[in-house]
């Protein structure tokens, strides 16, 4: 259990580092989620070891980061975690263009819970929905293979 | 997050998930400040040279420019001694570095290097060597978090340098425009007028150039000119800001000590 979580948490680590390195303008508009795509991963290759509250803890890290309200991405991660664990054993025999797809509704589901969260709170919901997704779709298979060699190579 | 937004109690948590969040923003900066290192520890003899003659000219004329601005503050003292106003203090401020910028594109946020252990506090203004930038808009223990002036959600109160028409400049979400809102078609606003900060508000000090008017328009089926500005400051730019401490903004009571220490005149 320590030698999973001594992979998974420098995992998060260059996950909130990506999340926030700093990018030419146009691409940030397709930044992927980082974060939202390692809760995935881990959910779907691990379900045992990583679960809803390792997702919630990553999600109120990246609040303090992104300077959001304190929550916002706990409660939308959590949920996203949710979701994988329902479908982690479906997902699992799925090829990566299925898999693209689903990451690409999973995190836009994210996203809408981050929008609904902030429209009803702050008033104004402010998080782009489409393009991320699809931008987290198109590196979901080499982020999948980075992270599985990792986990292989250190049998966590 | 209710909660978090109405109360302050959460910032506690906030604070302490700041330790945990620290490392990810200095890695995160480490790329660009590996390539300013690389830059400076690249350039030639002769760059250096030049560079160094042109410091010490302009070091000549600075120095020249401040003789003369010490006898004028004194003078503008006396005046205003004779007017029976109060007297104004110089501020004192803090040099930090911009670590980071908000990945989001919908907002103008930076990161800063310096926290709540240098003493910033929420709601301080934020200069670079042009202008305003912004105002602090969240502490953590080693960063803190910047709200620029050209962002849409932040609005500051203006005066025009040439005859102190004041107004309001709103923040429009792109990085070289401020809008003036609720500018009377009459009012006696030009094209290429300063503004500077009013003071009004007191969040921001008073006297500092925030833009310089670049467009008016007057639409007769409108109640006000639509008056656009561009920020004097380098929004976009800056690497080095300065955190501003005025004598009448306030401190933390706790941190007053280690403030000074660390304060340049």
């Amino acid at each position: 259990m320590m030698r999973a979580y001594a992979v998974i948490l420098p995992t998060f680590f260059v996950a909130f580092v990506l999340a926030v390195i700093p990018l030419p303008s146009v691409l940030n508009y397709i930044r992927p989620e980082w974060v939202a795509m390692t809760v995935i991963f881990w959910l779907l290759t691990s379900p045992n070891k990583a679960g809803i509250f390792l997702a919630f803890a990553m999600g109120l890290l990246l609040d303090v980061l992104h300077g959001h309200l304190l929550g916002q991405n706990a409660l939308a991660l959590s949920v996203l975690a949710y979701l994988c664990m329902l479908l982690h054993s479906r997902m699992r025999l799925y090829n990566s263009l299925q898999q693209s797809l689903l990451v690409f509704v999973l995190v836009g589901l994210y996203l809408l819970m981050r929008f609904w969260t902030e429209s009803i709170i702050i008033g104004q919901g402010k998080s782009a929905l489409l393009w991320p997704s699809v931008g987290s779709a198109f590196l979901w298979a080499i982020w999948y293979n980075v992270l599985f060699g990792l986990r292989q190579y250190f049998r966590a | 997050m209710f909660l978090d937004k109405h109360f302050d109690h959460f910032n506690a948590v906030r604070n302490a998930l700041g330790y945990f969040i620290a490392p990810v923003q200095w890695v995160s900066s480490a790329p660009s400040q590996l390539g300013n290192w690389a830059e400076e520890s690249a350039v030639s003899r002769a760059t250096l040279q030049q560079e160094n003659d042109r410091l010490r000219n302009e070091s000549l004329i600075l120095t020249q420019k401040v003789q003369q601005m010490v006898s004028l503050l004194a003078e503008n003292n006396r005046l205003r001694e004779l007017l029976n106003a109060s007297e104004q203090l110089d501020d004192s401020v803090l040099v930090a570095e911009l670590i980071g910028v908000d990945p989001d594109p919908y907002t103008h946020h930076i990161i800063i290097n310096k926290g709540q252990s240098s003493g910033v506090f929420v709601g301080q203004p934020i200069l670079d060597s042009q202008g305003l930038m912004g105002q602090v808009i969240e502490v953590l223990p080693y960063t803190s978090r910047v709200l620029l002036i050209a962002d849409s959600n932040h609005a500051i109160p203006v005066q025009v340098n040439r005859n102190g028409v004041r107004a309001i400049a709103v923040g429009s979400g792109k990085l070289d425009q401020l809008q003036l809102i609720y500018v009377p078609d009459t009012a006696d606003i030009k094209l290429g007028d300063q503004l500077v900060s009013s003071g009004l508000g007191s969040r921001y000090p008073k006297g500092y150039p925030v833009g310089e008017i670049v467009s008016i328009e007057h639409d007769p089926g409108e109640p006000f000119a639509f008056v656009i500005a561009k920020p004097a400051a380098h929004l976009d730019r800056s690497r080095h800001v300065l955190l501003v401490f005025s004598p009448n903004s306030r401190l933390p009571e706790a941190q007053v000590g280690d403030v000074n220490q660390e304060l340049k005149p």
